[in-house]
């Protein structure tokens, strides 16, 4: 890629000025550099608002670690137990420094009722949840793109049944669509195991599929719409006169345009792949971060739920970031209009 | 930049009958609406049309297949499905209502406070907009429903908790749209006071699209409102809200396919008919 | 009268083109007849509506599914083109008809390099060129079309070139493979002046290389260097068809004259512009909007004194958008400020207009603060009934959700007045005053003609007797018909309310029409400042004379 800064002339002439390979490369590392700083300072905010949330908020955390809201009573020996344990007799300031420096060198802690090193629970649930979202989201793409490249070419019909079916598949709640699928393939048809264990392909499937479904309604849905204003733009009909066939023009100039948005969409539903994951893991009894969180929340177990929401947000900030710089590399014209 | 010229209803019905992009059929918005009022009808007079009370059990007839004398079957206690489903349509629509309320008051209050502040108000409220983002929704809802423990009301405040972000984003674009629009610069020539270019102007054109998210919001609260309910994370069992009905049929999925089916159904047909009409809206909203 | 010529490249005889629309069919073009020899120009002229881009799109095939065509004949190059199929339409468009669409910006895919663009004509009709001598070929192209330095432009894309070297590569990816005809719609329009004249120099230039031309354009002083013939159209009609000299210096047809004459003249300064009866304001609207006498006629309405502004976007390259600029507008008189694109005359209004504060300099409204660094809005407030202003875009400027009494009723009803019968009767006063119909007032400005919509805008602007009114590029975005109809319109209201005005224009020819002095800028800075009539016919300054030469290159001659 040749780098050429822009510079208006006084006469509204253009002048270019190619620059050198190296300040080329330079501009990219600022790039980098500004794109990961503020994702470290989304990363601060993530785990100051979980300290608020966990520590300030419930007035003794002690307590609610120790019982919750069913009001039963601890005696304080058990409450001074826990203060000890957590630390959460030294102040809050202290409290609050001390995770930040925990969390931001990776250590979390100890988990009482997985009775393990949380960097360690972390490190054996986060590669299934991880591997579930990722195919998930490749899977919604394929999926998308081969229905609304389908409907396009396919007259009025195709295209109004293509938006019915996108919106019926975004509005399917996942734990019922997992449910069905069981009833289908597990019950019915006896195909595919309906409890979904790590490293088996088959036991992939169902969860696969359950997460990718809705995505892939929503994915068509904002393809498609970018797809047909392409189609209209004076662009479109030039390259028609320049001799472009439909599918010319369709793959050639208003999938590229389409495909940008949908990429930023991507990264925001990043985050609801790991909401549905944590769904989708309950129904299909398979073990990830889900399954862990929803122990950490049972259990009250502070600790672990803090480190488990700050690795979905820090899941969902690097998934923004990729989806970033994935749009920079379609779309380089996006950082000119900025 | 040109003008379009005519009024040329032609030109306009030229690029309606060009659209490639279908509006959704006519009847396709009545319909949705029907489907919502036959259920907001359930969620305030459910002993209308419920058959039996939602709590009385029946051993006799203990997981019975539907039939006509139990439409959804019955469950594990002899629970007549249909009339639990009916009763559980309060707690359902409730959350869905009320989560989104939350969500649109938290996404104006900081879309307004973004997009109308000055440099630094706004850099603070869209960094904080982001880093709420960046959690997973119903990651949040479950830290939300850590502390506060769970229950109907703490699922509503938890979901719309989860749903601002989305809200505030786009509010804040839009008054940001709006606020450098020529009307606005047309009525402070006219010597309007900002107090009046806001009421009169700014809320009513941010706002008015939004009538269309509110109703996208709707559906998609009662699905994860309902998948907190799934989880065990959301309304408490004696009631029966779908997700809870969804999560008791789980353990007879082999053999009670209807515990299953019908709570389903309902969900999905709820947030489809709320997202039908949040589309409908939105596409009147596009070509008035 | 072609029968005595050699075979036309294009014929058409009686072509009439309608659309499908919800179920029933609509025609708009009804029986046009024209010819084109290879290698001349023939021009259609005529306002948005007359159906000359319909035509032009019907002669590469791309009116779409919903467009019915017939025609006794249309023949290009021998073959009907009525009759052929989608494969063979593929193979006329770029191979043998090029089409050149009005804003390059948009028109050429903002996510394709240059080369990539011009390159689809080979790529597509020379499938077994290879992308080396493709490359070569799109060079020579963009070099045929006059890109400087085409090695280091073809792997940029449109957003990052300028609008005439866009045009220049929009029109190269047109004529890559010499095409017998070249279809131009609306080529110049987005353009400046100067850059406008470059554009048909080319024009010209690919003319006198032999390929044939079909100019659209809504302006006829225009197209007139270029056109061989020209063809004036009017509702889907060809109300006029003749050689240029001949069509521009004995126009027959009334409309041709219409047209002709609503075009402002340095000659005819004074004259009307659109026909029709005597213009006169109604007593009574008179009455309603008039200023009070009391307030004496003494001194100028404004006065601008060494105002500045540079914004800072780029913090390493701060730009001056004005430059210690100053002026007087005297009583019931105009100041025209002329200047291309980037010239400063929009931050400049804005800031005569109270939205943008200047960071020096000050602004006094009928000898009163107006605007100066210090200035609150709050204090500028009870001046603000003095100063009106009219938008290029009416629509814009009108809340999207309110109808057209709505709009006028709350430009009225600022201050203590109520609404009631008697706010009624002023809004009818207005639009009485403006020439529309009062039924207007129950009608959303969505649903008015551009030409309505800026006579609301001007309603609204003179709702409190204003002693001067900003109209900023206000008739830029109409049909010179229509711009007539607002000229007089304003100047009749000038004579009638001794208003002042602030006209903004990018034309010259307008501006010099509508004003009794003249501010030419450029780059922030007003670089000419004289009666109208000085700068336009003995400019002194440089810039001045570079203006006039691109305008009259276009067509205009004083």
């Amino acid at each position: 890629m040749s780098w050429v800064v822009f510079k208006r002339h006084r006469k509204g002439l253009a002048t270019l000025t190619p620059l050198g390979a190296h300040l080329g490369a330079r501009l990219a590392l600022w790039r980098l550099a500004t794109q990961g700083l503020s994702a470290l300072l989304v990363m601060f905010g993530v785990v100051s608002v979980t300290f608020i949330a966990l520590r300030v908020v419930p007035g003794d955390p002690a307590r609610l670690i120790a019982g919750g809201g069913s009001g039963i009573d601890v005696s304080e020996v058990v409450l001074q137990q826990i203060r000890e344990q957590y630390g959460l007799n030294r102040p809050l300031l202290q409290q609050y420094l001390s995770m930040l420096y925990d969390f931001g060198r990776g250590q979390f802690g100890y988990s009482y009722i997985m009775r393990d090193d949380i960097g360690s629970i972390l490190q054996r649930y986060l590669g299934p949840t991880l591997l579930l979202a990722v195919t998930a989201l490749a899977c919604a793409w394929l999926l998308a793109l081969a229905f609304v490249l389908w409907s396009a070419r396919g007259g009025r019909l195709a295209s109004a049944l293509g938006a019915v079916v996108e919106t019926l598949s975004a509005s399917l709640p996942h734990f019922w669509l997992g449910a069905l699928l069981i009833m289908l393939f597990s019950v019915q048809l006896r195909w595919l195991p309906a409890v979904s264990e790590p490293g088996s392909v088959p036991g992939l499937v169902m969860p696969v599929l359950t997460l990718a479904l809705p995505c892939a309604g929503y994915l068509a849905q904002i393809l498609r719409g970018s797809l047909a204003n392409a189609l209209q733009a004076p662009f479109a009909l030039s390259a028609r006169a320049r001799g472009e066939s439909e599918w010319g023009v369709l793959l050639r100039h208003a999938l590229r345009h389409a495909i940008a948005p949908a990429i930023s969409a991507s990264a925001s539903f990043f985050g609801a792949l790991i909401s549905g994951a944590v769904v989708v893991e309950s129904v299909f009894s398979r073990p990830g971060l889900g399954r862990v969180l929803m122990l950490g929340v049972d259990g009250r177990d502070i600790q672990l739920v803090a480190a488990v929401v700050t690795v979905a947000a820090l899941l969902y900030v690097i998934a923004n970031l990729a989806a970033d710089n994935l749009v920079r590399w379609v779309d380089p014209g996006a950082a000119h209009e900025h | 930049m040109n003008i379009e010229q005519p009024p040329a209803p032609l030109a306009a019905a030229l690029r309606q009958g060009q659209r490639w992009y279908p509006l959704p059929a006519r009847w396709l918005p009545g319909l949705a609406l029907a489907v919502l009022a036959v259920l907001a009808w359930a969620a305030l007079f459910p002993a209308t049309l419920a058959p039996y009370s939602p709590t009385d059990m029946d051993t006799n007839y203990i997981l019975q297949s539907p039939s006509w004398r139990h439409l959804f079957g019955t469950d594990e206690n002899g629970r007549d499905v249909f009339s639990r489903a009916v009763h559980g349509a309060h707690d359902s629509l409730a959350i869905g209502v009320l989560a989104t309320l939350i969500g649109l008051g938290l996404g104006m209050l900081c879309g307004f406070i973004g997009g109308l502040g000055g440099r630094a108000l706004d850099w603070a409220v869209t960094r904080f907009v982001e880093v709420m983002f960046a959690f997973p929704s119903i990651v949040l809802a479950l830290l939300f429903i850590t502390v506060f423990g769970n229950g109907a009301y703490t699922t509503a405040v938890a979901v719309g908790l989860s749903m601002f972000p989305g809200f505030a984003r786009v509010i804040r674009t839009q008054v940001r749209v709006q606020k450098n629009a020529e009307y606005i610069n047309a009525s402070v020539a006219l010597g309007r006071s900002p107090r009046f270019i806001l009421v009169r102007h700014l809320v009513p054109n941010v706002m008015w699209p939004l009538l269309a998210l509110f109703t996208l919001g709707i559906g998609q609260s009662i699905i994860w409102g309902a998948a907190l309910g799934y989880l065990g994370m959301g309304a408490a069992p004696p009631a029966s809200e779908w997700g809870l009905l969804l999560a008791s049929g789980k353990n007879f999925i082999y053999s009670a396919w209807w515990l299953t089916l019908f709570p389903g159904l309902l969900i999905a047909a709820t947030s489809v008919a709320a997202t039908a009409l949040g589309r409908a809206l939105e596409s009147r909203n596009r070509n008035p | 009268m072609s029968d005595l010529l050699p075979s036309p490249l294009l014929a058409a005889r009686n072509l009439r083109i309608g659309f499908d629309v919800a179920g029933a069919y609509r025609e708009v073009l009804h029986g046009v007849d024209f010819t084109l020899q290879p290698g001349r120009c023939l021009a259609l002229v005529g306002e948005s509506g007359s159906g000359k881009s319909v035509i032009a799109k019907s002669l590469v095939g791309l009116l779409g599914d919903a467009a019915r065509v017939s025609a006794d004949q249309l023949e290009f190059q021998g073959h009907n083109l009525l009759a052929l199929s989608q494969a063979h339409w593929r193979s006329v468009r770029g191979e043998r008809v090029g089409f050149v669409l009005q804003d390059a910006l948009v028109s050429l895919d903002p996510l394709r390099t240059v080369g990539e663009e011009v390159g689809d004509a080979f790529r597509l009709h020379r499938r077994a060129m290879p992308a080396a001598e493709r490359r070569q070929q799109v060079l020579e192209t963009l070099a045929r079309v006059g890109i400087p330095d085409p090695e280091q432009r073809i792997d940029l894309r449109s957003p990052q070139l300028s609008g005439g070297l866009r045009q220049r590569a929009l029109i190269a990816s047109a004529i890559a493979l010499e095409p017998a005809l070249l279809i131009a719609d609306e080529p110049t329009t987005a353009l400046d002046a100067s850059v406008q004249a470059q554009i048909l120099a080319l024009l010209l230039a690919l003319k006198q290389r032999g390929t044939a031309i079909l100019l659209i354009s809504h302006d006829l002083a225009a197209v007139a260097k270029v056109a061989d013939h020209i063809a004036v159209m009017h509702q889907g009609k060809i109300v006029e068809y003749a050689p240029s000299a001949q069509l521009r210096s004995a126009p027959v047809s009334p409309y041709t004259r219409q047209l002709l004459a609503a075009i402002p003249h340095p000659q005819r300064k004074g004259q009307r512009l659109s026909p029709g009866p005597a213009l006169a304001l109604p007593a009574h609207a008179l009455a309603a909007i008039a200023r009070p006498a009391a307030e004496a006629l003494r001194g100028p309405r404004l006065e601008v004194r060494n105002v500045s502004k540079t914004f800072h976007r780029h913090p390493a390259q701060p730009r001056r958008a004005v430059d210690n600029v100053s002026f007087q507008v005297p009583a019931g008189a105009t100041l025209g400020i002329v200047g291309e694109s980037g010239s400063g005359k929009s931050t400049l209004a804005n800031i005569v207009l109270g939205l943008l504060t200047p960071d020096a300099g000050q602004v006094d409204l009928d000898g009163h603060a107006w605007v100066a660094r210090q200035q609150r809005e709050a204090q500028r407030r009870p001046l603000r009934p003095r100063m009106g202003v009219v938008f290029q875009d009416p629509l814009s400027s009108f809340d999207p959700r309110w109808s057209v009494a709505q709009v006028l009723e709350d430009a009225l009803l600022f201050g203590a007045r109520k609404r009631g019968p008697t706010v009624t009767a002023q809004a009818h006063s207005l639009l009485d005053a403006v020439g529309l119909p009062r039924s207007a007032l129950h009608s959303h400005p969505r649903y008015l003609s551009g030409g309505q919509r800026q006579r609301i805008a001007i309603a609204r602007a003179l709702a409190h007797s204003p002693s001067l009114v900003v109209c900023d590029e206000a008739v830029s975005a109409l049909d010179v018909s229509i711009q007539a109809q607002i000229l007089d319109l304003l100047l009749l209201i000038q004579r009638e309310l001794h208003v002042s005005y602030l006209f903004i224009s990018h034309d010259l020819d307008v501006v010099h029409h509508m004003s009794q002095q003249v501010v030419v800028m450029k780059d922030g800075a007003i670089v000419e400042h004289g009666e109208a009539d000085q700068v336009l016919f003995h400019p002194s300054h440089d810039y001045t004379r570079q203006l006039l030469a691109a305008s009259r290159a276009n067509g205009v001659s004083p």
